[in-house]
């Protein structure tokens, strides 16, 4: 949803300039315009309260408790919660499966954001052009994988992979090739559930380009065609500068979805073996839930240091573009 | 007739579902009331309410569903019965508490004893006559495990004497390929030699994926190789010693069964059901797997029971086993919040009758508490061997809780160890580790480590306990302890 809406307050930017210029003049002041304009939004307040009640309930409500829980020693057996201080965030970052965890984590985000961004890229240049036949069932097709259920994936893709019976092995035993144990070597799991991954979130990735293609006014093109430009000029000249604003959002958004890969990674390798799939979110379930006196405490410091991580790496981000842009304008 | 416009209905299905959605909040569905409805199973009893009962026995889901359908009328409860994965049961009861939805019954799989589970309100007392006490063998009920203060907070049905290190093989693999029961590891490789040289099936199986099915498993075959302890902890002298030869040996026997190639691919990763379930398919010759191996089979693939025979649990030269295991913990618990604590303790009450014990053992889950009924029940020769077996060769343990009960208040606070053995073992199994002595010196450090600071908080708090509390120099193998 959030996305959604960047994507579309980039796409309305201009419109949204026009309406303010136009300033008071189009807001017009008969009387009883404010009681109708109260009324209106007092509507719109009434429809958005489900979404504040629930969004505070699910998703502000535990962020803040974790941040309560994170100061207190709790193994969520019991009401006993004792005040601890920052002891959970010394033990985490004194925990080399913690830092192991960030490991996998960022090395899993970096194989997979650049295939997602720059791959959904490549297909939605692709998808896009008015050339190409059944361009909406190849869409549906790729979008697809989004909406089927992250952990009936996940279980699926146990069988795929299997050594002693899935198709893969059946095609490698084919090819000559041993069993090979995709999802149960060290050297292979993390990359093999890389590559589900970015199969299966690829769609969205797909749709954000899709969208912002739709963006570019096809005057420009025209423009260009009567200019003399060829394909290439039309896509290096107009499509990529026209879609460098969007590659900013794209990148922060997927980026930013790629450290969610919780249900997959669970159902698909439980973080193993012997921890080398074990991105920060199966570490902190491990904690809260799996052990066998459940560390909540400790738990939520290693989601709040994550947190933190992450929100430090999309600020970083976002602060090298807008430096970039600057220096680029200046140049 | 009032025409009703767009924006009037939008309005109208906003308010309802704003309306549905704070009386879904405000309704908190309070434990034990009547005519909830059955989620996985269950029996309509009566009015006198809902009975929830939970447990994680696979094989046991028929048993406790006819159970309920007889008993529930009795009661005059309906009883819902939900069966959770192993895996997923201190999950499963760990959200139930924070929402205040304890079931009435319970297998209490969270990792705190019982006298902190009373003093958090998780369990009930049981209420259950002398006589149906008096069916169990003596010394069943103990205090700190299953009672406090003279009175029963949980009840053991399963037997103590038991161990998981169990080398199950097919019988008709065995037969056509012409191996022995091996006994010793080397006999077990050479097995494992036989059926990879004849080349129709797979040799072995086993959930190495499953950290903490591992870790039984290596705990269990250190102490039959001679590791006078248990789950690291010498009985002796109070310390930890994962890095004793006996679990070197044991560890080594399955580092050697992978490096040899012996195991279906994909055993790495697998969970119990997985392994289990390629077992019970009949095309590989063995599979590690506890007592309860042959009713969670017969859930699988009926047709394999037959099939199945059991070799035991491997020594490293074939001596015989002589394992120790401490009085046995509460199988079943009453939910502290249970409204239906009178019919919640009248149904436990049932467990211990002789035809819910015989049930149990025709179940072929672990071995009922009163083995005597083993030898009628209908169950398969390979098991029912297996219990005498067990009740021949297992020694009563020593008890750190049954000598102190204070030491309930550490292990309450004891913090655990990652990675854990099963963690080094998949690790070391897999290739990820090389120096298995190493890695196991710095598990017993850490687990020393973890009681050390468990102790210490708990004396902040006022618990007489020490650590002299698990030393039990008198300790002597294959000899019952008494205290």
């Amino acid at each position: 949803m959030a996305s959604a809406s960047l994507i579309a307050d980039a796409v309305d930017e201009p419109t949204t300039r026009a309406r303010r210029a136009a300033g008071p003049a189009a807001r017009g002041s008969r009387p009883g315009h404010r009681a109708r304009e109260r009324r209106r939004n007092l509507w719109i307040y009434a429809f958005l309260l489900p979404t504040f009640v629930l969004y505070g309930m699910y998703t502000l409500y535990p962020m803040v408790a974790s941040y309560w829980y994170s100061l207190v020693e709790w193994n969520g057996f019991t009401a006993d919660q004792r005040f601890v201080g920052l002891a959970n965030y010394e033990k985490v970052l004194a925990d080399p499966q913690f830092w192991s965890s960030v490991k996998v984590t960022m090395l899993f985000m970096l194989v997979v954001a650049p295939l997602r961004v720059f791959g959904a890229f490549a297909l939605a240049i692709l998808l896009n052009s008015p050339r190409l036949p059944f361009t909406g069932f190849f869409r549906t097709a790729f979008f697809i994988p989004v909406v089927t259920t992250t952990a009936i994936v996940g279980v699926v893709m146990r069988f795929i992979f299997d050594p002693a019976s899935g198709p893969v092995a059946g095609v490698l035993s084919l090819l000559g090739r041993g069993p090979v144990d995709l999802l149960g070597s060290t050297d292979t799991a993390l990359v093999t559930a890389g590559i589900v991954y970015v199969w299966k979130f690829f769609g969205i990735t797909l749709i954000y380009w899709l969208a912002a293609l739709q963006t570019i006014p096809q005057d420009l093109y025209e423009a260009a065609r009567i200019d003399g430009a060829g394909g290439f000029g039309l896509f290096r000249h107009i499509t990529l500068p026209m879609l460098i604003p969007f590659l900013l959002i794209i990148s922060v958004l997927t980026i930013e979805d790629c450290f969610h890969a919780f249900d997959l990674m669970q159902t698909m390798t439980a973080g193993g073996p012997f921890f080398s799939t074990e991105i920060v979110e199966i570490y902190i379930y491990r904690w809260a839930f799996a052990a066998t006196i459940p560390q909540l405490g400790f738990a939520s410091a290693a989601a709040v240091l994550f947190g933190l991580l992450v929100l430090v790496l999309v600020v970083a981000q976002v602060w090298a573009t807008v430096v970039s842009r600057r220096l680029r304008a200046r140049a | 007739m009032t025409r009703i416009n767009r924006r009037a209905f939008m309005g109208g299905v906003g308010l309802a579902g704003l309306a549905g959605v704070l009386a879904a909040c405000g309704e908190s569905a309070p434990p034990s009331t009547g005519g909830g409805a059955a989620v996985d199973g269950g029996a309509t009893g009566g009015s006198g309410g809902t009975l929830r009962w939970w447990h994680h026995f696979g094989g046991l889901q028929d048993l406790h569903e006819e159970w309920a359908a007889t008993y529930g009328p009795e009661l005059g409860v309906d009883i819902e019965i939900t069966y959770n994965e192993p895996s997923k049961a201190i999950e499963a009861l760990q959200l139930a508490n924070q929402s205040n939805q304890l079931p009435d019954i319970y297998t209490p799989l969270i990792g705190l004893p019982l006298p902190a589970l009373v003093e958090a309100g998780w369990i009930h007392e049981i209420t259950l006559s002398q006589e149906a006490m008096s069916r169990l063998p003596e010394g069943s009920f103990v205090e700190g495990l299953t009672m406090l203060d003279g009175k029963v907070y949980g009840l053991p049905t399963f037997s103590s004497k038991q161990y998981v290190g169990l080398v199950w093989y097919n019988a008709r693999i065995a037969e056509q390929v012409g191996f022995e029961p091996p006994k010793s590891y080397d006999d077990l490789l050479a097995a494992l030699k036989a059926v990879a040289d004849d080349g129709t099936y797979a040799p072995m199986t086993m959930a190495l994926g499953a950290v903490g099915r591992m870790r039984e498993q290596i705990d269990d075959m250190a102490q039959a190789a001679g590791f006078p302890g248990y789950q690291g902890l010498r009985y002796d002298t109070g310390e930890y010693e994962y890095h004793h030869d006996g679990y070197l040996a044991a560890i080594e026997l399955y580092k050697e069964i992978a490096d040899r190639g012996y195991l279906l691919p994909g055993t790495n990763g697998f969970q119990i059901p997985d392994a289990r379930g390629r077992w019970a398919a009949g095309e590989i010759a063995f599979h590690m797997d506890g007592p309860y191996s042959p009713g969670a089979v017969r859930a699988l693939n009926p047709d394999m029971l037959p099939d199945m025979a059991v070799a035991g649990m491997m020594t490293p030269n074939g001596e015989e086993v002589v394992a120790t295991r401490g009085a046995r913990y509460a199988d079943w618990v009453l939910g502290g919040t249970s409204e239906l604590a009178e019919q919640a303790s009248q149904l436990l009450e049932t467990f211990l009758q002789e035809d819910y014990q015989r049930a149990l053992a025709a179940g072929m889950d672990q071995p009922p508490i009163r083995t005597d009924v083993v030898a009628d029940a209908d169950v398969i020769e390979p098991y029912a061997w297996l219990v005498e077996e067990f009740d021949k060769r297992v020694f009563r343990a020593p008890q750190a809780l049954v000598r102190n009960v204070e030491v309930a208040k550490v292990q309450a606070k004891q913090t655990p160890v990652s990675p854990e053995l099963g963690n080094v073992i998949q690790g070391y199994v897999g290739g990820e580790i090389s120096d298995l002595r190493a890695e196991l010196v710095k598990l017993s450090d850490a687990h020393s480590k973890a009681l050390d600071e468990a102790i210490e908080a708990a004396v902040a708090e006022g618990a007489d306990v020490s650590r002299s509390d698990w030393e039990f120099p008198d300790w002597q193998r294959g000899t019952d302890y008494t205290y």
